[in-house]
């Protein structure tokens, strides 16, 4: 099938063969159409895939999203085949290689589309375009060179030099090299895990543009060392079905590398869910929190940017900043100079804070020595819920007023409902108006109890209203409820004030004294008295819980337990508290008056799984610089600047999955007589626009994910709360070209282990007789075919769902993967292998 | 029961002093074996719990007995003849029966709480604990010792200051010490001044197993803690454990046998609904007694010996009969790995241990199939030698490998392609083992003989074949993991320290297969190559656990997250690279020195 051609002899690297229907290219050079080819992808894939991913990955840039890279992606693999096409078509009849140039040109339509943001408007017409310009390109091609040439032209130096190039890459030397490269540099990535955390290792490993590059050039190498070997023959099926499967899986491994998706979906019993947060990419949001004009409270968004500074865990100072335009009082600047991939929080409390501020440190032990500490204050921790036997125990920090705190201790119910008392300045009392309800309201509806009884102080006379147990009133209002009749939480008698024609409504409450005694007016001007309403009504409480209160001097404890009783008295640095329960002893150490809390956090190692956090500048044109510290995922901190507020958070990115799900319930198993886990299962209810539009039970359980649409859900951890579960939510196109390709890997590995020889015989056999070069290709493929018969088989019972399973899928696997396949090779090895030439061994000497 | 216990503990003083026992050997304990716990996710016989409670406290699966001062225990030897002073003559207890070693410390908690009988560990963890490290007998110390050691109370003490994450190694045994020091004081009623017996949880509540809820047996003693069991019958159930402990005490083997049948009818009369039928015990408890194991382990032992044998001799009838004693292993070997895998009801991939039992057994099988094929003895000594070598790594230390029949965690339970995936990986790791050991051969066989050796050419011809299947194998077992993972935690590929350990064997074989096929690497390089392949195998399937992270890390790993990675390689890895790199060398000089005499 060799065919000579004419060779002029000035051209000193003009080909003088051809072999399989191509030229054989002069030594050291790689065929002209296959260079070209290699040569085009690895500039495409550069130049469109790679310098546009990693120069725009960490910002809302279009050119790193999948849809574009995809489109590219897609873009760049018609490219090739028409050039391809183009380019061998053009060889063969003489004419230049470089008509690869024409199939090529969809590529170049692509680029262009992509940089005027058509294929993000138009995708159909996108893609339309680019395939009918490749094969507009193509079909050229063959018009263009339909022309045969006498005889095949030298190379021109730039297709001289792409063809010893890919010669070059091609050498099985710099293969192994290649692939030892490959290896050194993915072991490195898992001592870098094994130093730092996985997600270093993704981001300074295994995501980084060097390995990508690495397992690029290695496979270029490989496909180049594939075109090396032209024209095949019949016993190099088996490497050349390895590498066409390897090549799909690199294919394969570049569209996961620039598409996949991979998130978490966290979701409580009763909560529905349909975004998954990403687990590798965060926003830094500010919002604006104010009033209207009417009144009401808005929020809204003043900055949603991509962040940069938490991409290398490794990383810990890092400087990234968000401006915030303020209009015309300038700008805000977030500063992040510090982020800690695995953060521990802690406290420091001071005593020297700007407001006063009570605060204690208390220790709370059991008589086995067991303890702990906390603090407590009035402002910011005023509360601590602790597990105590079955039940809860609550510690409180609150600021109670005297009678509320001795309403509490209180044990005797009380009898009448006491006085209105008024006192001149002096404390004097001037006048007594016991408080007689006449009819109390037994409704719920805001009722209170009207009252009689008036006295007359001076000019002015001071008339009793009426009486709620728990009075509640509205801003700017005299009115007066009853929000619980019956039950005491707040006792107050509303009362009038009149002076000739002037009236004035006033409220007095036994457990806030201090609020009549303040009453501009009252004191002052008008009326030189206040009014108290005196009494001693008990305050109920459900216990167990600890409440600490600062007094007129240091600090007083009150401890109400389950059965209702309270006790109380003054609390001491040191000196343990009588409490009535022996199994609790509590011991405050310190007591603070103007407790300062700095809370921030410190670098906690390379965990995975802790949490990650970020301390943030703010610094507004003229405004002291305030600074904080944001926790991924959680709470915002609030700024002020140029008299607005804003609200800032730093939130994993979050991207809708189509259809939504709610959890029902989440239980653990565990195994019999052990407290080791035996499953998770997350029971859901799913809504899906088009395909579950009512909602359908669904059970997500270990090893048993959810399909749908591209996504899968797995059951990946649960919360603390045995509440809420933790769905695994990812999407890897590349897997439908990884799965077969690796496959097609298993299919040439067994040939090539097993078929060489007697492939040789075949082709030997073949060429003998004569036969056409269709007939050797129909041979390659019918031996794939009938070793790959049944695996491939089986894989599709797998996928479609084995009507059967356990040990009989297991041995059904094992027939068709492994004693089909083998009984074919050893019947095809019989059939056509060598005579046996094994040397049987020596029998004993 | 007290009073009971009280002639117990009078008992057990009158032989302390003298670490003199009684002999029980003689007990039938066959009745008593069949007794059912439920015991860390299975119902397993008593004669299966006391074994795996013996290997938990002792580290040994026969430990030697030891008194207090560290001799062995003794027992009356009536053959023997008394010493000058008229004591009568004493013979060592020597390894006896684990449920016998168990009852001894159950019912003679006391005693047992004064003698050797928790494992303590190497010199290093001796001297943290503030145990004397001058003596072998100091790797194991007494309950009682232990209570009173100061240093060992304030580190236990101490573990609970720190995350169990931040634990250094030294820390993570010294909890694994407190864990056993635990059990053993919990099990034995010696927690509360020796009041409180609790023994193995034999009795089940009356209620069944509900999804989701927590479900445990409980001691003896609970069983009036159930109103729902009539009294009699509860009483029934104490009772006959009581006349279990009096046959005992009194060495009457008809009694004992008759309270052990009365016990287990009292508590199937109980009714509970989850006293389900125990007819499996007796395959289990036939399974313990053969130890297929530990006898396949010496088969293999007497193959790889005969074959070196056969190797030297060459005599065609000598290699059967070097083959056969491997075959008997490998049948014992088969039934271990069948009723295992009946035992636990699941595939044999839960850990390490398990995991090596199935390798050393491909290991045999491959170097059987090649020696069929090939017929050189090499395969037959490789496979012989890794199966033996395989499983006496496996056996040698109870206390690391953990061979007690697990729980799997969720992740790798009712997965299709788990029981895939292990086989198929386990198997590529045994080919390349014996590939590898084939390299090892070929560069021993070099140091004796020429290139031109007839020997020599076959064994060069021959040592390569067995990579190809091996890269079949480790590719399938890989792309299998991947498929596994991607069924069970939602990725295919997820750059997991084990992954990696894979995929770098794999381009290792990957390498050496087009180095020869490009006529880079000859026969030495070949063989270089294999043996560095068996390097790559060692760290993907051992060094991977030097690794804190990684979802494949077994349980026993204990890396300690402030050393270097090279700190936390054991020393004897080191010793294994020198001596491979020691052997290229001299292989390597020898054969420059053979050229430099042609040249």
């Amino acid at each position: 099938m060799n065919a000579e051609v004419v060779v002029p002899a000035k051209a000193p690297f003009v080909p003088a063969t051809r072999a399989g229907g191509l030229l054989v290219p002069p030594r050291g050079r790689l065929h002209p159409s296959f260079a070209l080819f290699l040569f085009f992808l690895t500039v495409d894939v550069a130049a469109l895939l790679f310098l546009p991913y990693f120069a725009t990955r960490w910002t809302d840039s279009p050119w790193a999203t999948a849809d574009r890279l995809a489109f590219l992606g897609k873009a760049i693999a018609g490219g090739l085949a028409f050039g391809l096409v183009a380019s061998i078509s053009a060889e063969r009849r003489n004419r230049s290689p470089w008509w690869f140039l024409a199939g090529h040109v969809g590529v170049i339509v692509a680029a262009f589309a992509a940089l005027a943001d058509f294929d993000r408007a138009s995708p159909f017409s996108a893609t339309l375009a680019v395939v009918v310009a490749g094969f507009i390109g193509a079909v050229g091609a063959l018009f263009g060179s339909s022309k045969p040439a006498d005889a095949p032209k030298a190379f021109d130096p730039a297709l001289d030099a792409i063809c010893r190039l890919l010669y070059a890459w091609s050498n099985i030397w710099f293969g192994i090299l290649l692939m030892a490269v490959v290896a050194i540099a993915t072991q490195y990535g898992s001592i870098h895990e094994n130093r730092f955390n996985s997600k270093a290792a993704h981001f300074d490993v295994y995501r980084s543009w060097w390995f990508g590059a690495t397992w690029f050039v290695a496979g270029v190498s490989m496909l180049a060392a594939t075109f090396r070997k032209w024209p095949w023959r019949l016993e190099q099926t088996g490497w050349l079905t390895v590498h066409t499967g390897l090549g799909l899986i690199v294919i394969g491994s570049m569209m996961s590398f620039f598409s996949s998706v991979e998130g978490e979906l966290a979701l409580r019993e009763g909560e529905t869910g349909a975004e998954l947060e990403l687990r590798n990419a965060s926003r830094f949001v500010v919002e604006e929190i104010g009033r209207r004009d009417d009144g009401r409270r808005f929020r809204r968004s003043v900055l949603d940017a991509r962040t940069r500074f938490d991409t290398d865990p490794t990383e810990q100072e890092p400087l990234e900043e968000f401006r915030l335009p303020l209009g015309e009082d300038g700008t805000a600047v977030l500063k992040v100079d510090r982020y800690f991939t695995a953060a521990r929080p802690y406290e420091n409390w001071s005593d020297d804070g700007d407001a006063p501020n009570a605060g204690i440190e208390l220790k709370l032990g059991t008589p086995d020595g067991a303890a702990e500490t906390f603090r407590l204050d009035e402002r910011d921790r005023s509360s601590e819920r602790l597990p105590f036997g079955s039940r809860e125990f609550d510690i409180q920090f609150a600021r109670l007023t005297k009678p509320l705190y001795e309403a509490i201790l209180e044990t005797v119910d009380p009898t009448g409902f006491g006085a209105v008392v008024i006192k001149d300045r002096a404390g004097k009392t001037v006048a007594e108006l016991p408080v007689r309800p006449e009819s109390r309201p037994t409704k719920d509806d805001g009722a209170t109890a009207p009252l009689a009884g008036s006295a007359v102080i001076g000019e002015t006379t001071v008339e009793l209203l009426d009486y709620a147990d728990n009075a509640g009133t509205m801003p700017g209002s005299t009115e007066m409820f009853d929000l619980s009749p019956g039950q005491i939480r707040n006792p107050s008698v509303r009362f009038k004030l009149k002076q000739g024609a002037a009236e004035e409504v006033r409220i007095a409450s036994v457990f806030r004294p201090a609020e009549q005694a303040d009453v501009d007016g009252w004191m002052k001007s008008a009326h030189p008295y206040a009014a108290f309403y005196e009494w001693r009504p008990r305050f109920k409480i459900e216990g167990p819980m600890l409440v600490f209160t600062p007094a007129d001097a240091g600090m007083k404890w009150l401890f109400v337990g389950s059965d209702g009783k309270a006790v109380g008295g003054d609390v001491l640095a040191g000196v343990p508290l009588p409490l009535p329960m022996p199994m609790l002893i509590a011991t405050p150490l310190k007591l603070f008056a103007r407790a300062k809390i700095d809370q921030g956090f410190e670098f906690d190692g390379y965990r995975d799984g802790a949490p990650e956090a970020a301390r943030v500048t703010v610094t507004a044109d003229q405004g002291k610089p305030r600074t904080f510290w944001l926790r991924r995922g959680g709470q915002p901190q609030t700024f002020d600047a140029a008299g607005r507020s804003f609200a800032v958070a730093w939130r994993p990115e979050r991207r809708p999955i189509g259809f939504s799900l709610k959890l029902n319930d989440f239980h653990r198993d565990f195994y019999p007589g052990s407290v080791s886990e035996k499953s998770f299962e997350s029971y859901l209810e799913l809504t899906h626009p088009t395909k579950f539009p009512t909602a359908t039970d669904v059970k997500i359980d270990m090893n048993r994910p959810l399909r749908l649409d591209g996504w899968r859900l797995y059951q990946s951890r649960f919360g603390n709360d045995d509440a809420t579960t933790f769905l695994q939510v990812n999407r890897d196109p590349g897997l439908s070209v990884i799965y077969p390709a690796c496959c097609v890997v298993l299919l040439g590995l067994m040939i090539v282990s097993f078929l060489k020889k007697p492939m040789r015989e075949r082709r030997l056999a073949l060429e003998r007789r004569g036969l056409s070069a269709a007939r050797h290709i129909g041979d390659a493929v019918l031996t794939i075919a009938a070793v790959g018969a049944a695996p491939v088989l089986y894989g599709l019972w797998v996928s479609v769902g084995l009507p059967f399973g356990g040990v009989a899928a297991f041995l059904f696997g094992l027939v068709m993967v492994v004693l089909v396949p083998t009984a074919v090779v050893i019947l095809y090895a019989r059939k056509f292998g060598p005579s046996r030439t094994v040397a049987r061994p020596e029998s004993g000497s | 029961m007290m009073r009971t216990l009280a002639f117990l503990s009078a008992f057990a003083a009158a032989t302390v002093a003298q670490t003199v026992v009684t002999d029980r050997s003689k007990l039938d304990l066959t009745e008593a074996r069949r007794i059912a716990v439920l015991d860390n996710g299975r119902f397993k016989p008593l004669d299966s719990y006391a074994r795996e409670f013996v290997v938990d406290m002792t580290g040994e699966f026969k430990p030697t007995l030891l008194a207090a001062d560290g001799q062995e225990l003794a027992l009356l030897d009536p053959k023997g003849k008394p010493s000058s002073d008229g004591k009568p003559a004493v013979k060592p207890i020597g390894k006896q029966d684990q449920l016998l070693t168990y009852l001894e410390w159950l019912f003679d908690a006391e005693a047992a709480s004064k003698r050797r009988n928790i494992l303590v560990g190497d010199v290093t963890l001796q001297k943290a604990v503030g145990v004397a490290a001058s003596r072998p007998v100091d790797r194991f110390a007494s309950y009682e010792a232990l209570s009173k050691n100061e240093t060992f109370l304030a580190k236990a003490a101490e573990l609970k200051k720190t995350r169990r994450d931040n634990w250094t190694p030294l820390q993570t045994e010294i909890a694994q010490l407190v864990s056993r020091y635990r059990r053993f004081g919990f099990e034995m009623g010696l927690e509360d001044g020796g009041r409180n017996l609790q023994g193995p949880a034999v009795v089940p509540p009356p209620g069944a197993m509900v999804p989701g809820k927590k479900y445990e047996w409980f001691t003896v003693g609970h069983v009036s803690a159930f109103p729902e069991y009539d009294r009699e019958k509860q009483a029934a159930v104490r009772n006959a454990f009581v006349r279990i402990m009096e046959a005992y005490a009194l060495t009457d083997s008809n009694a004992l046998a008759s309270a052990a049948k009365d016990f287990r009818s009292a508590i199937d009369a109980l009714g509970s609904p989850e006293n389900r039928d125990r007819s499996g015990f007796s395959r289990e408890i036939t399974f313990n007694a053969v130890n297929p194991f530990v006898s396949a382990t010496w088969y293999y032992f007497a193959t790889f010996f005969l074959a070196l044998v056969a190797i030297v001799v060459k005599r065609r009838g000598l290699d059967i009969v070097a083959a056969l004693p491997g075959v008997v292993g490998l049948a014992y070997h088969v039934y271990g790995l069948n009723e295992r895998t009946w035992l636990s009801g699941r595939a044999l991939i839960g850990t390490f241990f398990e995991s090596m039992l199935f390798v050393s057994a491909c290991t045999f099988v491959f170097g059987l199939i090649f020696e069929a094929i090939f017929r050189r003895r090499w395969f037959l000594l490789s496979g012989a030698f890794l199966a033996f070598f395989g499983l006496w790594g496996a056996l040698i230390d109870p206390h690391f490998m953990r061979p007690a029949i697990g729980n799997l965690p969720p992740v790798l339970i009712n997965t299709f392609w788990i029981h895939i995936h292990v086989p198929v990986i386990m198997a590529s790791y045994a080919m390349i083992a014996l590939s590898a050991m084939m390299g090892h051969v070929w560069l021993v066989m070099r140091l004796f003989k020429a290139e031109r050796d007839s020997e020599m050419v076959e064994l060069s011809r021959i040592q390569y074949w067995v990579l190809p299947p091996a890269l079949i194998l480790v590719f399938a077992g890989t792309i299998l993991g991947g498929i596994w993972a991607d069924a069970a935690w939602g990725r295919f590929w997820g750059w997991d320290p084990k992954e990696i350990g894979a995929f770098v064997l794999m381009v290792a074989v990957v390498i050496v297969v087009h180095g020869r096929y490009a006529g880079w690497l000859k026969d030495f390089g070949t063989a270089i190559g294999t043996v560095a392949c068996g390097f790559a195998l060692f760290v993907s399937y051992y060094g991977v656990n030097f690794f804190s992270h990684g979802l494949h890390a077994y349980s026993f790993t204990t890396a300690d997250p402030s050393q270097s990675f090279f700190q936390r390689v054991p020393y004897w890895v080191y010793i294994y690279l020198v001596g491979e790199i020691a052997l290229v060398a001299v292989a390597f000089a020898k054969i420059g020195r053979e050229k430099k005499q042609i040249a």
